[in-house]
């Protein structure tokens, strides 16, 4: 049975000239898990909104979506607003009221259904995504994955046949990410809902989806189970989306594999265990950088806290010039407070922050963020003042040529005549970096800096940042994303607790983490020795004249 | 239910002045407890407004500007506590009511008062400042049809005004809630005794509205220009929108 | 920390607190102002914590002494005279006057204390939602974007600090504060219409809307709003007559302790102390 078909659809925005979406024809069945993957700007969220008349944007459409048979524009509201559900991207704007209880209840309210079916309805659903224990709970004191599973249950509770998210777990830490697309899956399976995804980090969730849709420039550029379109892509081998394949497929793509390709980290390691067949593989050779770098940042033995509870305890770090640091550590370990430390926005209770060998707490205010540091922090939306973004980057300097030269360097002549809010997410991202690059930091701190971007967009920061490191500058970041530290930095750090359990060379670093590592980590692990990124392991097995005619 | 809300609109600038009448009267009548009854007549008076409000049925995109723009407020007056009498809420309120309507207008004056007080802790005084704000909220609304406030002079001026109006207002409170027997030399004494204050006031209203909310007038006519919403309550024509 | 009242169904705890508050309001009888006054203070200790009491008193009696003093100044009814200041006759019956309307409300500011501990924002949307649905479920978008956007704040100045922003001089401080004024507004509107297609694809005035609420009438709470509502009804009556026995003017007096009285004083006692039986008849419970 269909419960979604899409007959020649397309759409377009007032004032664009091409159409979002292009002549789009889909057919997706019930109970079905359809992943919907492509560039940023490709249409996927366009398409999607289609798919819920609630919110779909305005603009001109021709062509016909059925659901269920029934043309969408003819549904009943109250029918269109139960039986088909939306989660968006960010946990925190979609939730409506106070507290959790009343959250769940929210929908149910709206569809004017008496009191004792809505007690029976929340405490079922309450029940299913266990969320018991913060049920009374106000919205505030959730954290982010907490939030975002609340927007799922909060729709779930109405009883969609169908559920839409688009891009749900982009804001989220990896863990919380984990979770929330194993109650997905768990809706899928146990109750036959209809899930209609959209992502990005697909490493987790190829392996979920009975079928993927790419698009590209608003159109299907392929429809098919996962494994279709990773052989589509074997064919492919320069095809722009290679890049946001799980690592498992990447390697093996890369090694010559056409046939069976893995998707998931158990599969990748037993297709890279018959591959390396017992091939001796000696220890990567350190390339020693003996060149000394010169410490430019510095904390030793700092403790911080807000209240009772220690955030930081003993926090020492040393930054130096020309290298890309990434701390990392899982949620509420004191990441972001380190950040906010070492920035000089937070005075330490005990211990020491020096700049350039000179203690922080010496600098007048206005030294330490004039050509030295400089703090992004994770919403871009706090950085913007101005009603366009050439007004925003004149805010920050109104040097032109070194305005001209950020620019370029940034790739943000496309963007200048634009309101910053009408901009995507990278791009935002990418105009907050270039307000702060105009300040001349040297030393740059980011907090999350590639959350809720693309691959392409990350690829592209990383470009940036690696820029910068060449120019003499330091960067720090801290991040939840272990796989771009593994590809970008110098050296890693974690925090636990508040305090640094281990610091490293990144090679060194997860190749010493169990857990805490990289998903190529994970595959060629007990294989290939210190190996962290899909480029290193396939290097290693080309090495080795191992790969697939 | 339209014609209900239409006339709902006829009647709340009679209740306000049926209210006032009624104020009056009990001063000129030596009723007794006024400090209740006075209580339950403002609490009257601002009937009108909400129940409107509720017949409009309003979507989402009507409710969140409200929404917003009364927790600004109400944080707002929350930022300035250490300076009595120093606070954005009148300036945010008119604003509210000149961008989206009247009903907007009062609906935010009401709810920042009520908003920041379930901060700073409610008390007597609490409906009195919910109507006070709501009306200058709904004048602003109701003037901002006119050419007058197309210029930003006028506004400043009306937001002087508008600060010594809501000194009245509290004082009619202060009379009733505190004195004995009302009368308008108590009322002119309270007044008196206020008046300092209502400068301050008067002169924080303008300046914010100079420095914050004249500002903030583009930026939400730009917002509300992105994404279609209406002054609710003004029978607007658009009703073939298909979104929101 | 929980009280009993925390679980009663709101409107039980609304007729309390609301009987509580108006009785007070409408009696200048000096016996019933001095209960309200000991009951309310003895509850305000117990919900809120002496500390908080303490201040709430301070605030409480610098007003009633600014009321005895000014009452008498200028009201000059009552037959006996004091003395005269600017010609003008000061009244003992004035002052009297004067003390027990600065006593009735400090009760009031007092029984206020207790009403903002007791009529939670949950409780409060519970009994207003249904008369004015979207009202309530506006406050409930209040109460759960204060403290986000509290946050945002936080966000906006530390990224200000960051960038160089310093206030350095008061001028340069308004400007950043403009500034940051700025950035909030545009963040926190934007979000909110995603706040508002959330509410849209939920199917926000689709139909009539109900109200839901975790609370749920028990007998427990029906025969408590009994005894409440009869203990109402009683002292209504004491207070038509009895109490009304007390006079200020011409000459301050009447019958303050007739037995009729006494036994409205017990029943006034017992209403207002009600929730501090309860409490204490669970302490002898669970010894």
């Amino acid at each position: 049975m269909e419960i979604i078909r899409l007959n020649n659809y397309s759409f377009m925005y007032p004032k664009a000239t091409v159409n979002a979406v292009d002549s789009m024809d889909l057919s997706i069945q019930k109970s079905q898990f359809v992943l919907v993957c492509g560039q940023s700007g490709c249409g996927k969220t366009t398409l999607l909104r289609n798919l819920k008349k609630e919110i779909a944007p305005h603009g001109k459409s021709s062509g016909e979506i059925y659901y269920n048979g029934t043309l969408l524009a003819d549904l009943d509201a109250k029918e269109s607003a139960s039986k088909i559900g939306f989660v968006r991207q960010n946990p925190d704007n979609q939730i409506v009221t106070d507290t959790v209880w009343h959250e769940l209840a929210f929908g149910l309210e709206n569809l004017g259904l008496p009191t004792p079916v809505i007690r029976r309805r929340v405490a079922e659903t309450a029940h299913f995504f266990g969320i018991n224990a913060w049920f009374e709970s106000d919205v505030f004191s959730l954290s982010g994955g907490q939030k975002q599973m609340l927007n799922l249950a909060a729709v779930m509770a109405m009883q969609p046949k169908l559920i839409i998210l688009d891009e749900p777990t982009a804001q989220l830490d990896p863990i919380a990410a984990k979770e929330f697309l194993t109650v997905l899956r768990r809706i899928n399976q146990e109750l036959g809902t209809t899930v209609i995804l959209s992502e990005h980090r697909l490493e987790d969730v190829l392996s979920l989806s009975d079928k993927v849709l790419l698009m590209k420039d608003g159109a299907s550029e392929f429809f098919g189970s996962p494994k279709q379109l990773i052989e589509n892509m074997a064919e492919q081998p320069n095809h722009v989306f290679g890049k946001a394949l799980p690592s498992a497929s990447r390697i093996s793509l890369a090694l010559g594999e056409k046939t069976s390709v893995p998707v998931s980290v158990r599969e990748g390691r037993a297709w890279l265990k018959s591959l390396a067949n017992g091939t001796n593989f000696d220890e990567a050779e350190q390339t020693i950088t003996s060149e000394k770098k010169a410490p430019v940042l510095q904390t030793s033995d700092v403790w911080f806290r807000y209240d009772e509870s220690f955030v930081l305890r003993n926090f020492s770090v040393v930054v130096n010039s020309g290298q890309m640091m990434s701390i990392v550590g899982g949620n509420a370990s004191g990441k972001t407070t380190a950040l906010s430390v070492m920035a000089g926005l937070l005075e330490p209770v005990r211990g020491t922050v020096k700049l350039n060998g000179k203690r922080l707490s010496k600098y007048k205010k206005h030294e330490i963020y004039k050509n030295n540091i400089a703090k992004l922090e994770q919403n871009p939306k706090t950085m913007f003042a101005c009603d366009t973004v050439l007004a925003d980057l004149v805010e920050a300097s109104d040097n032109e040529d070194k305005r001209r030269e950020i620019i370029a360097q940034l790739g943000l002549s496309g963007l200048l005549e634009k309101h910053p809010y009408d901009i995507s997410g990278g791009e935002q991202q990418k105009v907050a970096l270039g307000k702060l690059l105009l300040m001349e930091p040297k030393i740059l701190l980011l907090d999350e800096p590639t959350k809720g971007i693309d691959v392409y967009a990350k690829d592209e920061l990383a470009e940036i940042l690696k820029h910068r490191c060449t120019l003499g500058d330091a960067v720090v970041i801290v991040t939840h994303d272990v796989e771009f530290a593994a590809e970008h930095s110098d050296e890693c750090a974690m925090i636990f607790n508040g305090e640094v359990m281990c610091r490293d060379k990144a090679r060194d670093f997860f190749a010493g983490n169990m857990f805490y590592t990289t998903s190529a980590n994970r595959i060629s692990r007990d294989i290939i020795p210190k190996a962290i990124t899909p480029k290193d392991v396939i290097d290693a097995c080309k090495e080795k004249q191992l790969f697939l005619k | 239910m339209q014609r209900k809300a239409t006339i709902l609109k006829i009647v709340q600038p009679i209740t306000i002045v049926l209210c006032a009448a009624l104020l009056v009267a009990m001063a000129m009548l030596d009723v007794q407890q006024t400090a209740l009854l006075s209580l339950a007549v403002v609490i009257l008076a601002m009937v009108p407004y909400f129940l409107r409000f509720e017949r409009l049925r309003p979507k989402p995109r009507d409710i969140v500007p409200i929404v917003v723009l009364s927790v600004i407020a109400a944080l707002g007056r929350a930022l300035f506590t250490f300076a009595p009498n120093i606070q954005p809420v009148t300036a945010i309120v008119i604003i509210s009511g000149v961008v989206f309507g009247s009903q907007a207008g009062f609906l935010t004056g009401a709810l920042s008062a009520l908003a920041s007080n379930m901060v700073m802790g409610q008390g007597p005084w609490t409906p009195w400042q919910m109507l006070a704000w709501g009306l200058i909220g709904y004048v602003a609304g109701v003037l901002s049809s006119t050419i007058v406030f197309k210029k930003n002079v006028f506004l400043l001026i009306y937001g002087f005004i508008a600060s010594f109006a809501f000194g009245l207002i509290m004082n009619v409170w202060n009379v009733y809630g505190f004195v004995e027997n009302a009368s308008w030399q108590a009322y002119l004494v309270s007044i008196a005794a206020s008046s300092y204050f209502d400068l301050i006031h008067a002169i924080s209203t303008v300046v914010f509205l100079g420095l914050i909310a004249i500002p903030w007038r583009k930026k939400l006519l730009r917002i509300k220009q992105k994404y279609g919403m209406d002054d609710i309550g003004q029978e607007s024509q658009s009703t073939s929108r298909h979104s929101v | 920390m929980k009280h009993i009242f925390h679980l009663y169904y709101p409107a039980v705890v609304f007729l309390y607190i609301m009987a509580a508050l108006i009785f007070s309001m409408i009696t200048l009888n000096p016996v019933c102002i001095i209960i309200s006054f000991l009951a309310a203070s003895g509850y305000s200790i117990y919900l809120n914590g002496v500390k908080s009491y303490l201040k709430t008193l301070r605030f409480v009696a610098v007003m009633f002494v600014i009321i005895s003093i000014i009452n008498p100044l200028f009201n000059h009814n009552g037959v006996t005279i004091l003395f005269y200041m600017f010609d003008n006759p000061i009244t003992l019956e004035a002052c009297l006057f004067g003390m027990a309307s600065g006593g009735m409300l400090a009760c009031i500011f007092i029984w206020f204390t207790c009403y903002n501990k007791l009529m939670t924002n949950e409780k409060f949307l519970h009994l207003f939602g249904k008369a004015m649905p979207t009202i309530a479920l506006m406050l409930s978008m209040i109460l759960r974007l204060v403290p986000t956007t509290r946050y945002k704040i936080k966000c906006i100045t530390n990224a200000g600090k960051a960038m160089g922003i310093q206030a350095e001089t008061r001028r340069k401080r308004i400007a950043h504060g403009v500034r940051a004024s700025s950035i909030l507004l545009s963040w926190t509107m934007e979000d909110s219409i995603e706040t508002a297609e959330s509410m849209n694809a939920r199917g926000y005035g689709v139909a009539k809307r109900t109200s839901f609420t975790a609370f749920k009438w028990s007998p427990h709470d029906i025969i408590t709003g009994v005894i409440i509502t009869a203990l109402v009804g009683a002292v209504i009556y004491m207070m038509i007559v009895p109490f009304n026995t007390y006079v200020y003017y011409p000459t301050a007096g009447g019958e303050l302790i007739a037995p009729i009285g006494i036994v409205g004083y017990v029943l006034y006692a017992i209403l207002l102390c009600f929730p501090l039986l309860l409490e204490l008849r669970e302490t002898i419970k669970w010894r």
